[in-house]
């Protein structure tokens, strides 16, 4: 960039012709090369030329970018987008505390449930309820009845042969004697 | 973070085997007998299945505190309580009548006490119990009942078997069959 404080030349001016044409100088700047031109015939045609070129430029239709290159460039962003993440994961700087918010969650969950399980809907229906009351009173009577069978078993069993019949024997034996008197 | 890994890891581990552990501490009761075998001698499903355990008893326990207050006390000393009755043909019948046989071997071998073993007409039927510090623990029955079926049953649990008998003869087992079969078929 050149000194403000001095006049410039038409060399000054013409190497900062485009950046004049773009207004992509200092104000300043864009002041003095105006007020040179408006004075010197060469640096005019130069300027003209200049935007002549520019408009032509300007004109021309544009050029597809090749596939070839399009595609390059889209698989590149997505490969260091996917090495983004991959680095992320493998550094476990993700999964570490994911894992453990999700244990940690879970095991609330769980502890929550049983501390509460009481106050909140039974697992069983009511119907569940009686009926599992109907199966425990069939089961106990089942056995009452299995106890009393045995028990008339048992008592037939050792009264019959060791009481019923030597009694019965014994009072035959008592019916036979009187009956020979 | 390695020492929150770790926790973590073993916690749910620990979780894991509190769950696990439920059902495996009842099969390590002493009054518990594992019935499951029986079924792949029966073709037919059971005609008659009771599966209670823990906490449905216990919940049944509460529904009949206030009415049947004995019946209550009962429940509540209950751990488990498993019935199978299955119909038996003519031609099963000497197969169920020998591994019933190796089965009261085991249960002898087990520690168990047989208090009724009665052989008459066409029923043969087992009862045992499982004495474990002077309190009764467990009860096995296997009765083969007439020519028409075999039931097996174990009930886990506390047991007084005097408190049993005397609630056992209050009920009629014919009327608890039926209401059976009525709740079952209103459901």
């Amino acid at each position: 960039m050149k000194s403000t404080s001095k006049k410039w030349t038409c060399s000054d001016v013409q190497d900062n012709i485009e950046a004049y044409l773009d207004t992509a100088l200092p104000e300043q700047e864009m002041q003095l090369i105006k007020l040179h031109v408006q004075d010197c015939h060469g640096c005019q045609g130069e300027l003209k030329l200049a935007q002549r070129i520019q408009q032509s430029l300007r004109t021309l239709p544009p050029k597809p970018c090749p596939e070839v290159v399009t595609s390059s460039t889209l698989a590149a962003v997505r490969q260091q987008r996917y090495a983004k993440w991959r680095n992320a994961l493998l550094h476990k700087r993700v999964w570490r505390p994911a894992l453990a918010g999700a244990s940690f969650l879970l095991l609330a969950l769980l502890l929550l449930d049983r501390v509460f399980w009481h106050d909140t809907a039974p697992p069983y229906s009511s119907e569940e309820v009686a009926l599992a009351e109907l199966d425990v009173k069939w089961t106990i009577a089942y056995l009452g009845n299995l106890g009393k069978k045995t028990g008339v078993t048992v008592r037939d069993q050792v009264l019959e042969p060791e009481v019923v019949a030597p009694l019965q024997e014994a009072l035959r034996a008592v019916i036979g004697s009187e009956n020979e008197h | 973070m390695k020492t929150i890994k770790i926790m973590t890891i073993m916690l749910v581990l620990l979780f894991a085997v509190a769950l696990f552990g439920q059902e495996e501490s009842l099969k390590k009761n002493p009054g518990y007998f594992n019935l499951d075998n029986i079924r792949t001698t029966f073709s037919d499903e059971p005609t008659l299945e009771i599966n209670l355990e823990g906490f449905l008893l216990s919940m049944a326990a509460s529904a009949t505190k206030v009415a049947e207050p004995d019946l209550a006390e009962v429940l509540d000393n209950l751990l488990y309580v498993r019935v199978e009755r299955y119909d038996l043909p003519r031609d099963k019948r000497d197969e169920v009548q020998g591994k019933n046989g190796e089965l009261a071997k085991k249960l002898d071998k087990e520690g168990w006490e047989r208090v009724v073993r009665v052989r008459e007409n066409e029923d043969d039927v087992y009862v045992y119990l499982k004495p474990e510090n002077k309190k009764i623990v467990g009860i096995v029955v296997m009765a083969i009942e007439g020519s028409k079926s075999v039931l097996f049953a174990n009930i886990v649990g506390n047991i007084d078997p005097d408190q049993i008998g005397r609630l056992g003869n209050r009920w009629d087992l014919n009327h608890l069959d039926s209401a059976r079969w009525e709740s079952r078929r209103r459901r």
